[in-house]
């Protein structure tokens, strides 16, 4: 890799590594911006010490990690505890390197469709076009951004157990562009089985191997043909074998299906109210019992419902689709932290060629960066001084997910726009020469 | 011989008729008179106001003024345990200072300078009431807060207060719930607190509190039915409030005239405010009470007399200051004699009992131990994933 690739590398681990051995460290892993009830550090230590003591970890209410992550941090654990640090760090390493790759892949990709479709496009859509040099430069903007994000650094330092579920995604995002259907179940697999939400990118994941598979046949994709059967039927069928057999194993592991309540029963049923950047807890701290499970059913498909109109809207395009469901993921999710920002904002350069149509970039930067350094204001005064309450928290944490909201959205119609402004050009003309005005409808 | 025989026959069934009989009888007096006989050795009292403010004045009248009467007729200080507001006799609005009365015409200052209020101010909490009456105090309080009763010990419980259906309101706070009510005598009952309850109740909608009770040795008595309201007596215009109520005027009425001698019951009790003077009509609950209420003097729960039990039998106290050489001694002495029961040592059990076990493990390190099962799947998943991820890396 080049020059300031491994700068960029150098500094993130540094930046990492000095953090961790500051007073800060100690100070992240208890705030309640970074880690949640079910990725804090403090209960993986506290699942740990149950098992040594002959105790299932799951007994109580505060464990919620995965048995296979209790095993994996359990071994590294009776290594040493100063290699806890060096494996957040190499979790960090490797993610961003996914990312790096999957990034190259997809604009890789994204340069073979534009050149196929070049014909169609217009002539003065030249400024919107993907350009070559950028699978050199977007990758290592992707993979800085990831190390170099706040967010993420935040998080790793703070030693959220959510890195586990990047690792995964990202892994999803790679394989997927490469189209190894085997690697990319198993890593959707991981990542459903760490965090239930990332089951929606089987959609798009199913999808986009469908396509690469018909390309290497005939231009045309056809969703409903037979050969894009029975490869939706094979992505699916792979991952839940996949997931079947990471269940398999926890199920071994502590011969008891008692996980299964801790870990998905915690994401869907939120018993845990401790305030997160999310939408859940504030909403059911004051929900009479008597309408609870019907909130709490809105809320979580709420989540999900997004993939239908996102799969029929984007149907040529899986990849972005992948994206849009991230976000998604990151704001509805039942406790999200600042960390699950990370990954989307680092795979945001891959859509760069969009960025002509955002409009709303200014906001979204300044409601975050307010956000990001209000909240843990009002959570000082709320908490420690008493003078403010829990509705000056929230509402910054409404900032926060109204900010991610506009960036989807944005990100959104920007692409969808220069999706029509390719085919019909960036100042569209009837047939008199007046300028038309696309609107989205 | 017949007739001299049957004579003497007669005779003897005579002269032992008249010196069975009544010792039969006596027996059974004895029988009857011990199935009667209180079982009770002493007397606690726990008296609640739950209002504040002043006016709601004529509620501490009430709890002060059964105080009085409780005191007078035995009860010591120790044994009661007094929760008030206590905001009444220093009010700014008082114009008797350090008084408080329950009459217009002020004889008698309940406040006195004897009273003592166990529980005052903001310390008259439900949660309080019912650590109180169940005993889950903690550790530091101290004997005067708490209610130290045994299963030989009656309690008199007095409420006064604003009441509602199934509810008592705590200083315009909280609730505390008929529900509530009955499950804490429940305890008191399983943990061996008290040999009988005197309930009384002066609120409005008072027998609501008392329908739920399901202990047994429970006698309730409130001022007014569900759907009714208590009242208050009179006011005093000195004082500008309502000083006391209907059902605790009288009711004190009843007990100025109850000495510690006295030979009423609380049949009698329970006939003090019938609804032409109280214009409530007082409810009575005497179903989970085992003795008859005629039959029970007023003194059972109202004083403090305390029957003394005589015993006839010897009883062995054991010798506990044995000294080891002596107990070596006695030792040789009981082998000599064949039995001698070994002195048994106690301990307290260990505080972590994990703690105990782990203790071992701690000098290994703690090893987690995984079916084998699980090993070998996870090594052959793991060899899986590892060929599938580097194979497509490699590729």
């Amino acid at each position: 890799m080049a020059a300031p690739m491994l700068f960029t590398i150098f500094l993130g681990v540094f930046v990492r590594i000095v953090l961790f051995n500051s007073s800060l460290a100690s100070w992240l892993a208890d705030r309640v911006e970074v880690s949640t009830p079910l990725t804090s550090w403090k209960s993986v230590i506290e699942g740990i010490t149950l098992l040594q003591n002959g105790i299932s970890p799951y007994a109580g209410d505060v464990f919620h990690e995965t048995p296979l992550v209790l095993y994996f941090f359990h071994h590294v654990l009776s290594v040493g505890p100063w290699l806890v640090p060096t494996v957040f760090v190499l979790l960090d390493l490797i993610t961003a390197c996914l990312l790096h790759a999957g990034a190259g892949h997809c604009l890789t990709y994204l340069l073979l469709t534009q050149s196929k479709e070049n014909r169609i496009y217009s002539k003065d859509a030249d400024k919107l076009l993907i350009k070559r040099s950028d699978i050199l430069d977007l990758p290592r903007l992707v993979a800085s951004i990831y190390l170099l994000n706040p967010y993420t650094i935040v998080t790793c330092v703070g030693q959220s157990t959510i890195v586990v579920t990047h690792l995964a995604v990202a892994a999803v995002f790679l394989f997927t562009t490469r189209g190894h259907r085997f690697a990319a179940t198993l890593a959707l697999a991981a990542a459903t089985y760490q965090s239930l939400y990332p089951a929606m990118t089987v959609v798009p994941c199913a999808m986009h191997l469908v396509i690469l598979k018909a390309q290497t046949g005939s231009s045309v994709v056809s969703y409903l043909s037979s050969s894009s059967i029975k490869s939706y039927i094979s992505t699916t069928v792979m991952f839940i074998f996949w997931l079947g057999c990471l269940h398999g194993l926890s199920f071994l592991m502590l011969d008891s299906w008692d996980f299964l309540f801790s870990t998905y029963g915690c994401i869907l049923t939120v018993p845990n109210l401790t305030p997160n950047m999310g939408l859940f807890w504030y909403f059911f701290t004051e929900m009479f019992e008597h309408f609870r499970h019907f909130f709490l059913w809105v809320y979580q498909i709420n989540v999900f419902i997004y993939t239908a109109p996102l799969a029929i809207k984007l149907r040529k395009h899986p990849l972005f689709m992948m994206y849009i469901q991230c976000i998604i993921i990151a704001i509805f999710k039942s406790y999200p932290a600042f960390g699950d920002t990370s990954v989307y904002l680092a795979l945001l350069p891959v859509w760069s060629h969009a960025f002509y149509y955002l409009r709303n970039s200014l906001v979204v930067g300044v409601m975050f960066v307010l956000s990001s350094i209000l909240a843990p204001i009002l959570w000082q005064l709320w908490i420690y001084s008493g003078s403010a309450n829990a509705n000056f928290f929230f509402a910054f944490t409404l900032v926060y997910n109204t900010a991610q909201i506009f960036l989807a959205t944005d990100v959104l119609y920007a692409f969808l726009k220069r999706e029509f402004a390719l085919v019909n050009g960036m100042k569209p003309t009837d047939k008199d020469g007046n300028t038309q005005q696309a609107v989205l409808q | 011989m017949a007739a001299p025989m049957r004579r003497f026959l007669c005779s003897a069934a005579v002269v032992f008729m008249w010196f069975a009989l009544p010792c039969f009888t006596l027996q059974q007096d004895q029988n009857v008179e011990s199935f009667f006989k209180s079982g009770h050795t002493n007397n606690w009292a726990v008296l609640v106001c739950t209002s504040r403010f002043w006016f709601n004045y004529r509620h501490v009248a009430n709890t002060l003024s059964i105080y009085r009467s409780v005191k007078r007729l035995g009860i010591p200080d120790s044994q009661i345990i007094l929760m008030l507001a206590d905001d009444m006799a220093c009010n700014a609005r008082n114009p008797r200072p350090a008084t408080v009365f329950n009459n217009a015409n002020q004889h008698i200052n309940v406040y006195g300078d004897d009273v003592e209020v166990d529980y005052r101010g903001y310390e008259v909490t439900v949660e309080n009431f019912i650590r109180v009456l169940t005993g889950r105090l903690p550790p530091g309080t101290p004997r005067s807060k708490r209610l130290m009763t045994d299963d030989r010990s009656n309690i008199l419980v007095y409420m006064t207060g604003h009441g509602g259906d199934g509810f008592l309101k705590f200083q315009d706070a909280e609730e505390i719930s008929n529900v509530e009510l009955a499950h804490a005598f429940q305890q008191m009952w399983q943990k061996k607190r008290y040999h009988e309850v005197l309930y009384i109740i002066d609120t409005c909608q008072a027998v609501s509190m008392y329908q739920l009770f399901y202990s047994p040795n429970i006698l309730a008595v409130g001022s007014s039915q569900v759907g009714e309201d208590s009242l208050s007596h009179h006011v005093d215009p000195a004082i500008g409030v309502y000083i006391i109520d209907r059902y605790t005027y009288y009711a004190l009425e009843f007990l100025e005239k109850i000495t510690p001698t006295s030979k009423k019951t609380m049949a009698d009790f329970f006939q003090v405010c019938p609804q032409h003077v109280c214009r409530s009509t007082p409810g009575v609950r005497t179903d989970l009470f085992r003795r008859d209420v005629a039959k029970v003097p007023i003194t059972d729960f109202f004083g403090s007399v305390r029957n003394v039990e005589l015993s006839l039998t010897t009883v062995p106290l054991s010798n506990e200051t044995e000294s080891t050489e002596g107990g070596a001694q006695v030792q040789k002495q009981g082998e000599e004699e064949g039995r001698k029961e070994q002195p048994k040592r106690y301990g307290f059990v260990d505080q972590f009992p994990a703690m105990a076990e782990t203790r071992e493990k701690e000098t290994s390190v703690s090893k987690v131990k995984f079916s084998s099962q699980f090993l070998v799947a996870s090594s052959a998943f793991l060899a899986l994933v590892a060929i599938i991820i580097f194979g497509r890396i490699a590729s």
